[in-house]
């Protein structure tokens, strides 16, 4: 009857770039589980967006439902993610501290044609959607029909992933 | 009824006469703005109210080589900007901000997108706890192209 071999055996003949690659394995799985720690994450509420959305050739004033979405700041780069509930997007957002001096827990993270700005004390945020109208339109190469857009609200820090 | 922002100041046409000449120097592409209005919120006796405002009138200059941009509005006040490329599908659109502000424009046709963020989520620099009154606004409107590349 043959015996298992023993673990210690099998450590020992396995080749060295396996062994190489279930190091690395294990160390990306300690910095991942390490980095979800340091992200600050909010869920925010806006109580309503004010803007403008394509109405034939001219721009007309628009008042919308605000949106809830979860705010994740990175705790260690000046980098902070967006997710819009519902909709499934998620904003990849750099942020910087704009007013250092008379502002300093205020910060601004952008993606292109999103800006969103939060006081991290008090929780108020603006989060503007610049992507209609200035954007061409893909078929008729025209202002493009998406909303333009400013809102208001509040983020409260959640309780846990 | 359209209120007046407490930064405007002159007529469209007088842009020709607040163009520095650091604006005017090769490599930037230099664009007269015009917006048409702006909408947004303004806090009023501790509460964030709807407004309307009228449009503003001011220079755009942008360096491509390094992707920088200078918004002036027409009382010399300047934000320096950083730019890219706002959505890889509309090249010609580019996204700038210097944090505070943000400012969208596509080249060719010159159409443009504006938010000013200073109000609401700024603290009130006297009652830090306090949101400040400055209004948070999102306008619209067209460039037109100056001088430049």
């Amino acid at each position: 009857m043959m015996r298992a071999e023993p673990i210690r055996s099998l450590t020992v003949t396995t080749p060295v770039p396996v062994r190489c690659a279930v190091a690395v394995l294990l160390a990306a799985v300690v910095t991942t589980a390490t980095a979800q720690e340091q992200w600050e994450i909010y869920v925010c509420t806006e109580s309503e967006e004010a803007g403008y959305r394509l109405q034939g050739d001219t721009l007309a004033r628009n008042r919308y439902e605000g949106a809830t979405f979860t705010f994740s700041l990175s705790a260690t780069d000046p980098v902070g993610t967006l997710e819009e509930h519902g909709t499934g997007g998620m904003l990849y957002m750099d942020c910087l501290i704009p007013y250092e001096d008379k502002a300093p827990t205020t910060i601004s993270c952008t993606e292109g044609a999103h800006t969103f700005v939060m006081d991290l004390e008090s929780g108020r945020f603006a989060f503007s959607r610049l992507f209609g109208y200035v954007f061409p339109d893909p078929i008729t190469g025209g202002p493009n029909g998406d909303a333009v857009t400013v809102g208001v609200g509040l983020c409260k820090p959640s309780q846990g992933i | 009824m359209k209120r007046t922002l407490p930064w405007t100041a002159a007529a469209f046409a007088a842009m020709t006469s607040v163009t520095a000449p650091a604006l005017a120097a090769d490599g930037w592409l230099e664009f007269g703005c015009n917006e048409i209005e702006e909408t947004g919120y303004q806090m009023v006796d501790g509460k964030m109210v709807r407004q309307l405002y009228e449009g503003t009138q001011f220079l755009f200059a942008l360096r491509e080589a390094d992707m920088t941009a200078i918004l002036q509005l027409v009382n010399n006040q300047r934000f320096y900007m950083d730019c890219r490329i706002a959505f890889r599908l509309a090249p010609d659109a580019v996204a700038c901000t210097d944090g505070a502000h943000a400012f969208v424009i596509e080249k060719v046709s010159g159409r443009f997108t504006y938010t000013r963020h200073l109000g609401w989520a700024y603290p009130d620099v006297r009652v830090p706890t306090n949101a400040n009154g400055d209004p948070l606004t999102v306008g619209y409107g067209f460039c037109i192209v100056k001088g430049g590349a």
